[in-house]
């Protein structure tokens, strides 16, 4: 009988903790696809992983629909770009989630560029210059070898929300930076290939800037004249002669932008149109981080041989 | 022998989340997401609020100017100081500066994550009471408000000094219920309340829904209810003015294409009754159309239909608009709007040009 009651007193102590850990997988919500994709791969079964944005969105532009905050409600986990990325819906969100963990400075507010070498920090700010982002270009998820740091911010805060999981979290986010790492060099190499070193190249918002630096592309100007500001027909007619004149390449931009200008403009110069991806979940195929960098090569490629990927 | 110790552990794991969301958070940093950068910040030094001013110019003609007398009005320049005030709560300070002089339309502390998925605050703040009423005059797409809400919400909408408490319903779609309680708007301020003293108290109680249609089109549906001691015109009708509202809110924007189309499409119905029984009836309502055909174009329309609390007579309005924005920060609209009273069966005629600017740290896109 002591026996017994024994067992079912720890069977009533330990099997709620084992069952919880068991059925109920950390809420992660991410304001991109990207962080989802990169908290699937460190938190594997122990999170899931939704994001606010679809990766065809414009994540400077996303509406904040009350719909979202029922699941940020219930998150354990928040997860963003930064440096002012979404500013423009995040903060409202979060703010309105009624959810103490992840509002800013709590333990399940995470900022992925929190360890990440941003670049194109500007030294003075002004509208006059358009939408700048005063802490730097939020566009770093471009760079493969951005995985880490961010990877490594994803870690951190599950670690923060479910200290017992910080074996499981270490393990696979090493194992992610590995299999990352080995990708690297696969990737230059391609950029290799394709005479990306050196390119001069035009994109369309200045979504670009850590993707040239990691590859060597040379980017010159850009569809817009200034972030956030369409371009006018003087400029794009400018921009036709700069391309002519100056052996521009390639011509990139994101797939959320309206390509009729950007057609135009490949049509009067001959210079090869690339539309890439700019997140996971920017097309159908494209589920993981890794998927996202191979699209990107196989499209650029395509651009530049002159056929389809 | 096994199952009851079974559900005893799925009612423990069950309640578990609860308990863990009622513990209070560690105090950090308040504001994670400004990450210590290596550069110069310029004027943004990091313990001020985020302050910005949105100057509202307008240019007005026609036999009707009802809102606005000058040919040329700076109508309002709204300073808004907004920041964290502890990792708990955050404070909101809305200042208009006008000809009329400074006031403090919003001065509020939120508290953002209360049990029962609630939020509360204090200060002074502009109703709960339909949609419109909460969005600043400057902010709307109009140069003017739609006449119901002039007739039964005054010139500035109906706000009020005291406590809002609000809750998410826990259900599959967003659902939520406010309830303010507040000082009664003063004599003169509101067409429909006054108080008699300071003790008289306005409430409002509201509930919304929200659901997606699809990936690019939502709806968004409310009902609203206030209630404060009549405007002495209004007295005979009973001591309590009632004000009972319904709102629709339709919109939609194709998130692949977000920054070139878009289609919102409004209205509200509101109606008004002393609490005397048997007293009379009054009602009013608008509705718009507001579609952007481009980048920076939007064309819309809005019609208006109200009794007057005033007199007998129903005033009936249309207005149209084009818009342009050459960024995010600055919006211009020429404005066109006939107003027939049906008292006197006589039109009213208006044109306006709006202009909004918007300087400071990036504010949030309205929704």
């Amino acid at each position: 009988m002591r026996k017994t009651l024994f067992v079912l007193t720890a069977l009533l102590v330990l099997a709620p903790r084992a069952y919880a850990g068991a059925a109920k997988p950390l809420s992660v919500v991410t304001t991109t696809e990207d962080l989802a994709a990169i908290a699937r791969e460190v938190g594997g079964d122990r999170v899931a992983a939704v994001s606010l944005a679809k990766g065809y969105q414009d994540p400077h532009f996303v509406d904040a629909k009350p719909s979202y905050l029922v699941h940020l409600q219930h998150a354990d986990l928040f997860v963003e770009v930064g440096r002012e990325l979404e500013v423009g819906w995040a903060p409202g969100l979060v703010n309105g989630a009624r959810n103490s963990k992840i509002l800013p400075g709590a333990p399940g507010h995470v900022d992925a560029s929190a360890q990440v070498a941003v670049i194109e920090v500007p030294s003075q700010v002004s509208r006059s210059q358009g939408d700048v982002h005063p802490f730097g270009n939020p566009h770093y998820n471009l760079d493969p070898a951005n995985g880490v740091p961010m990877a490594r911010a994803i870690r951190d805060g599950l670690i923060r929300v479910s200290p017992g999981d910080a074996a499981l979290f270490n393990a696979r986010c090493t194992d992610f930076e590995k299999r990352l790492t080995a990708r690297l060099a696969g990737w230059k190499q391609q950029a290799q290939a394709l005479g990306l070193p050196g390119m001069k190249v035009v994109t369309y918002h200045r979504s670009w800037s850590y993707f040239a630096k990691a590859y060597g592309l040379v980017v010159v100007d850009f569809v817009e004249p200034r972030p956030g500001i369409p371009p006018s027909p003087n400029h794009v007619q400018d921009l036709v002669n700069e391309m002519k004149t100056g052996g521009v390449r390639i011509l990139i931009m994101e797939p959320f932008f309206d390509p009729r200008i950007p057609q135009k403009i490949s049509r009067d110069t001959g210079v090869p149109l690339a539309v890439l991806p700019t997140s996971v979940g920017a097309e159908d195929s494209i589920k993981t981080y890794f998927d996202l960098f191979d699209r990107m090569f196989a499209e650029l490629g395509a651009a530049l041989k002159g056929g389809k990927a | 022998m096994r199952f009851p110790v079974f559900l005893l552990s799925c009612a423990l794991a069950c309640a578990a989340p609860g308990i863990r969301s009622a513990t209070a958070q560690t105090a950090a940093p308040a504001d994670s997401s400004v990450a210590p950068v290596a550069a110069p910040r310029g004027n943004a030094s990091i313990s001020n609020p985020a302050t910005s001013v949105i100057g509202w110019f307008q240019a007005a003609a026609g036999n009707d100017r009802r809102t606005q007398e000058n040919a040329f009005d700076l109508r309002e320049a709204e300073l808004a100081l907004q920041s964290a005030v502890d990792p708990y709560a955050k404070a909101d300070f809305i200042l208009s500066f006008s000809s009329a002089g400074v006031d403090v339309e919003e001065g509020y502390l939120t508290w953002l994550s209360l049990p029962l998925s609630g939020q509360a605050k204090i200060g002074k703040f502009r109703g709960d009471f339909g949609k419109f009423n909460r969005t600043h005059a400057g902010e709307t797409p109009f140069a003017d408000r739609p006449l119901s809400t002039l007739a039964f919400g005054g010139e500035e909408g109906l706000s009020t000094t005291g406590l809002s408490l609000s809750a998410i319903v826990p259900t599959k779609f967003y659902w939520d219920a406010t309830l303010n309680v507040g000082t009664a708007p003063a004599q003169g301020e509101n067409q429909v309340f006054a108080a008699d003293n300071g003790q008289d108290l306005l409430w409002i109680g509201r509930t919304s829904a929200f659901v997606d249609l699809s990936e690019a089109s939502n709806l968004n549906l409310g009902v609203s209810y206030a209630n404060a001691r009549a405007d002495s015109s209004l007295r005979v009708e009973g001591e309590h003015a009632q004000l009972a509202g319904a709102d629709v809110t339709f919109r939609w924007k194709n998130p692949r294409r977000s920054i070139y189309r878009s289609l919102t499409v409004q209205s509200e119905y509101t109606r008004e009754q002393g609490s005397a029984s048997g007293a009379p009836t009054r009602d009013g309502w608008f509705g718009y159309a507001l579609y952007q055909f481009a980048r920076r174009w939007k064309v819309g329309a809005r019609y208006d239909s109200t009794d007057r609390t005033t007199d007998t007579g129903r005033e009936t309005g249309v207005l149209a608009l084009l818009q342009f924005q050459p960024s995010e920060f600055s919006t211009m609209s020429l404005q066109a709007r006939r107003i027939h009273d049906t008292l006197t069966d006589t039109d009213g005629d208006a044109v306006f040009l709006k202009w909004t600017f918007n300087i400071g740290p990036h504010g949030a896109h309205p929704y």
